[in-house]
């Protein structure tokens, strides 16, 4: 009975429809292969590789086995996760760059202050282009909710509602007690305050990964018709690009203040010559290249699909 | 990319290739196939690795699912799934003639 429990168990890496389709001979295949020994950490590992490779094709992630409009409409939810990764980067650059120009000598201040111009422009273009993208998929939504569809989601909508008012609680009261904190408080100085800043931080990352969840859950699950996906895969590709104007925009950024004020990027004595290899800016960076990375993969997906159609 | 190479029937022992070979013989469900691919090719499929082979070819219409017993659900080769188990089997054998051939000009096969 542990077993079969166990098997089953299994089967939760592949898809549901595979699952309907497969699952019982799966099972019987599993019982008759291990016969009274115990199922190894291989064979699991081997089971668990198969069905997110399952899943992968399933959802048009990967080869061309799903349908055109599947894989248009992973393509895009792809971009869109790209994009929710790329703002925390953008954030992490926003909060490491404030103030910089009065660290750079006049005659050094175009580039960088273009380059910054340009992550927010790009940043708020990509965020319009979001907000266009979920326009344009509201009809649908309201179908699939007056449709009996707010069953099949009401847990998914709670932990995001749940997940924007501890957010939104956070928010406030972090900003209160910012506002009675000196700068060098606010910087490190008040180690409570920057634990709390810390765990700020994780809040905002598990509520944009709540935010994704849900979004991949109703999108995958509402009926969009071919006019409402091509219009989507072009806002993705509009979004991909403003991901790819952010990225860039940042190492010129990063380039020039480290040519002309490292010891702003590591926040020391303006003068000492320090390497500009500062751990907030690596670490946005690396998140960014992630960002960049996905929302590539997620555009060459929709143009795959494209390219499938004819 | 041909058609064949698409369907993962590259190389003989490409898991498609070795399922096709074995359903030739008749159908088998899936414990009954990787007893068969494992005596005659020596290859110890594991049920992910099979069953990801059988939902492909399935697909394809390469195969075909018969009524199961109990939860054992045997398959067969469908006339498509044999054209194309011929047609690469044609393209390896040709490659061993060659492969063979070129090997007795240099003398570096004995028979």
């Amino acid at each position: 009975m542990k077993r079969e429990h166990d098997v089953r168990a299994l089967l939760r890496w592949y898809p549901k429809d595979w699952r309907d389709r497969y699952g019982e001979e799966f099972v019987a295949l599993v019982h008759d292969s291990v016969g009274e020994g115990t199922i190894t950490l291989s064979l699991r590992r081997s089971i668990a590789i198969s069905g997110l490779l399952e899943r992968s094709h399933h959802s048009g992630l990967i080869g061309e086995r799903s349908t055109v409009p599947v894989q248009r409409r992973t393509g895009s939810l792809v971009v869109l996760v790209a994009w929710a990764v790329m703002s925390v980067g953008g954030l992490s650059l926003f909060k490491s760059a404030e103030h910089f120009s009065n660290a750079l000598p006049t005659s050094a201040r175009t580039v960088p202050q273009v380059a910054y111009d340009v992550v927010a422009a790009a940043g708020i273009l990509g965020s319009l282009l979001v907000v266009i993208g979920a326009g344009i998929a509201m009809p649908a939504l309201i179908r699939f909710l007056r449709g009996g569809g707010w069953l099949d989601v009401r847990n998914v909508f709670a932990g995001l509602m749940l997940t924007g008012v501890v957010l939104a609680g956070a928010t406030i009261g972090l900003g209160i007690w910012a506002h009675h904190l000196t700068w060098a408080q606010r910087n490190g100085a008040d180690s409570l305050y920057a634990a709390a800043f810390v765990l700020y931080v994780f809040e905002v990352v598990v509520s944009i990964g709540v935010a994704i969840r849900a979004t991949i859950v109703v999108v995958t699950k509402l009926d969009l018709s071919p006019g409402v996906l091509r219009s989507e895969s072009i806002v993705a590709l509009g979004v991909c690009a403003a991901t790819l104007a952010v990225a860039a925009s940042s190492v010129v950024w990063w380039f020039q203040m480290s040519l002309h004020a490292p010891w702003f990027l590591r926040g020391t004595v303006p003068g000492v010559a320090v390497s500009p290899w500062s751990m907030p800016m690596i670490v946005a960076s690396s998140i960014m290249l992630v960002a960049m990375t996905g929302a590539l993969f997620g555009a060459s997906r929709v143009a795959v699909s494209y390219r499938r159609a004819h | 990319m041909t058609e064949n190479q698409q369907h993962g029937l590259r190389r003989p022992n490409d898991p498609p290739m070795l399922l096709l070979t074995s359903l030739a013989s008749g159908p088998k469900h899936g414990y009954a196939l990787l007893k068969d691919v494992e005596d005659f090719a020596g290859v110890t499929l594991s049920p992910g690795t099979l069953y990801g082979a059988i939902t492909r070819l399935e697909e394809l219409g390469l195969i075909e699912p018969l009524a199961g017993v109990d939860r054992r659900r045997p398959y067969r080769i469908t006339a498509s799934g044999a054209a194309t188990l011929r047609e690469a089997t044609t393209q390896m054998r040709r490659l061993a003639e060659v492969g063979t051939t070129r090997l007795r000009l240099i003398g570096g096969f004995a028979s």
